[in-house]
């Protein structure tokens, strides 16, 4: 016999056998019977008969192996489960149970032995419960996480991964895989700060994020982290914690994405947007020049255009009087073509000068003015320009006075005098037929020549821009000219290693300096 | 028809010097009477005190002080005035546009052929002298 576990009941609390026999009798939903020490069947309460289908004359009286399916009563369950009871006082399993109609049920057994005062064993009682319906819903719910989890697993452009409290890697899924290189077995048990780059890491971000997660629920961020391999890539990660039924954090899910491409991408439209809005600055700057250049060619062709119909008509006008003068005195014929020709000469001269000064901008355009310097005194050279221009002047209504010291330097002549030139031909331009002022002083170093007129000024705006080629403040209705002169002068006087400068006002003139240092700087020095 | 010495002078309007020289002197050449001004202001100076009587006005397009377009405005407003033919003589490369939106007048273009210039001058007035 085995031990046997007594059940004394205080006689205080027994309540008369019938009232217990009528209670357990209307019990419904609990099959509530007794067996004797063999197994069979010697009480059928109501909740019995309802699950098993039984009435008690029908059952009271057989074995309740009639109540389970052929394989269990094939491997002798029925009696394996009594010797347990008697054994260990009960025994409690839950498995498959036939109905009277041959129907499965899912039961919840518990079977107790039953010893009387005296420690003798007088049998078993029997409560099973049905436990169908609550084991179809846990199937469902286990194949609903099943599929949850199959999912979560498939997922590839997605790591989603458990950790635990401490931030130990507890699950990991294909997309896990795929974005940071580890298979499962490699990576769950370890620490999650092994994606994060050692700088993070040492800076505590990982234990940070948990920290965050844990009090605000979740963490989200976009950051570096490291593949397996080392690789850095750009991700977007979610934190979020997982708390149990009592709210106490049970773990975390981590979501993180692969960034990198859509980084790069973005990176890559911004690029292609940089470079567009600098080609498009380049064609807007190459236009403009291209725009400024055709003006120029435009003005230069009209310049050119004016010497020619002179010279053109006046050849003209010479062949019409040889034909028309042959019966003219050949000396006095001969002396009208000499003074005809005398002025084509001025002409010629004319376009000569002009050409000059487009072959000036392409020569410096591709690499600057050459100057021969020689000693000469800048005075005689400033005296001759005026002397030229005196008469044109004074045909614009404007007077020159010049003031000139004897000033030796080294200097190339003809570019100087150009220079001179043009700033008094500018003068007489736009002097308003008022007296225009030349002057040239000498420093230890230096010649200082100002050209001032009284004239229509420069607006302030313009100031910087009359250096520049093409330039004229102007509009060409009014004056004519290449609009270079001044651009030319600053590169003659910057290859001298001179400066030159103008001080102007709408309405009250200009006046142009230029100093020329007595001698070239050297090309070391420049 | 008491135009006399006026009958064969001629205005010149032109800011360039040796075109305007060079004008003078073929026009010269062929028994004109050329008067030579720098800019329209000046022709209508002249025009308006009565020192210049033209059968005809060669008138350049783009002049400092006052343009040819500026100076037909007025000529042609003025009774007085108007009734002068002007040859329109111009480096612009649209030149014929020009002529016919200042009145629709004869234009040539510079660099101009001599012989053309003076057979213009010539028929314009004929015109002139067969009209009045």
């Amino acid at each position: 016999m085995p031990e046997l576990t007594p059940r004394p009941i205080s006689p205080g609390l027994r309540m008369p056998e019938e009232h217990f026999r009528l209670m357990v009798e209307a019990v419904r939903d609990y099959a509530i019977f007794m067996l004797d020490p063999d197994g069979y069947i010697v009480s059928w309460n109501i909740g019995a008969e309802r699950l098993k289908g039984y009435q008690a004359e029908e059952i009271i009286g057989r074995h309740v192996s009639t109540f389970y399916t052929p394989e269990d009563r094939e491997r002798d369950h029925p009696r394996d489960e009594l010797r347990q009871a008697l054994k260990e006082g009960r025994y409690e399993e839950e498995g498959w149970r036939v109905r009277k109609d041959g129907t499965r049920f899912w039961a919840n057994v518990m079977i107790t032995a039953i010893v009387d005062p005296s420690g003798r064993h007088v049998g078993f009682t029997k409560v099973t419960r049905d436990f169908t319906e609550r084991k179809a819903a846990e199937e469902t719910l286990r194949r609903s996480e099943e599929r949850f989890r199959l999912l979560i697993e498939s997922v590839r452009d997605y790591a989603i991964f458990l950790l635990d409290p401490d931030g130990r890697i507890s699950s990991w899924n294909s997309g896990a895989e795929h974005i940071k290189g580890y298979k499962a077995d490699e990576i769950i048990g370890k620490h999650f700060s092994v994606f994060y780059p050692p700088e993070d890491a040492a800076a505590g971000r990982p234990e940070e994020e948990l920290r965050v997660a844990r009090s605000e629920g979740r963490y989200e961020e976009e950051g570096w982290r490291l593949r397996k391999n080392g690789e850095r890539f750009w991700a977007n990660v979610v934190l979020t914690a997982i708390y149990d039924a009592g709210g106490k954090v049970r773990g975390f899910a981590k979501v993180t994405r692969d960034l990198t491409e859509r980084r790069r991408m973005e990176k890559d439209a911004r690029e292609v947007a940089r470079r567009m809005e600098e080609e498009r600055e380049r064609a807007r700057e190459a236009e403009l020049a291209i725009s400024l250049r055709d003006d120029f060619i435009a003005i230069a062709a009209h310049e050119l255009r004016t010497p020619l119909t002179a010279l053109h008509l006046k050849l003209q006008g010479m062949r019409l009087a040889a034909a028309s003068s042959a019966a003219a005195p050949a000396s006095e014929s001969l002396a009208k073509l000499t003074e005809r020709l005398d002025g084509t000469g001025r002409h010629v001269q004319r376009l000569n000068d002009l050409v000059e000064r487009l072959l000036d901008v392409a020569r410096i355009v591709k690499g600057g003015l050459q100057m021969e310097p020689a000693e000469l005194d800048l005075a005689v050279v400033v005296a001759e320009v005026v002397e030229d221009l005196r008469e044109h002047a004074l045909g614009n209504g404007s007077e020159i006075r010049l003031t000139a010291e004897r000033t030796i330097g080294n200097w190339d002549r003809s570019r100087v005098e150009q220079v001179v030139l043009n700033l008094l031909s500018n003068a007489i331009k736009y002097g308003a037929q008022k007296p225009i002022d030349v002057r040239l002083a000498g420093t230890p170093d230096a010649a200082i020549l100002t050209v001032t007129d009284r004239g229509i000024g420069i607006p302030a705006e313009d100031l910087e821009r009359i250096f520049g080629r093409f330039e004229r403040v102007v509009g060409d209705r009014d004056f004519s000219g290449l609009g270079i002169g001044l651009y030319i002068a600053r590169h003659i006087v910057d290859a001298h290693g001179g400066v030159i400068h103008v001080s102007s006002a709408p309405g009250q003139g200009s006046v142009f300096t230029v100093e020329l240092p007595r001698r070239l700087a050297s090309p070391e020095r420049r | 028809m008491s135009r006399g010495p006026s009958a064969r002078q001629i205005l010149i309007v032109e800011d360039d010097r040796d075109i305007r020289e060079t004008l003078a002197e073929v026009l010269t050449d062929a028994s004109y009477e050329p008067v030579a001004v720098a800019n329209g202001r000046e022709a209508l100076e002249c025009l308006s005190i009565g020192i210049v009587k033209p059968s005809v006005i060669l008138l350049d397009l783009m002049m400092p002080v006052m343009d040819g377009r500026e100076f037909r405005e007025i000529q042609s407003s003025d009774v007085g005035l108007s009734s002068i033919p002007v040859i329109l003589f111009t480096a612009q490369v649209n030149h014929e546009h020009s002529a016919q939106t200042m009145g629709n007048i004869r234009c040539l273009r510079k660099p101009v052929d001599l012989v053309e210039l003076l057979q213009t001058i010539a028929s314009v007035c004929d015109d002139r002298v067969g009209n009045a």
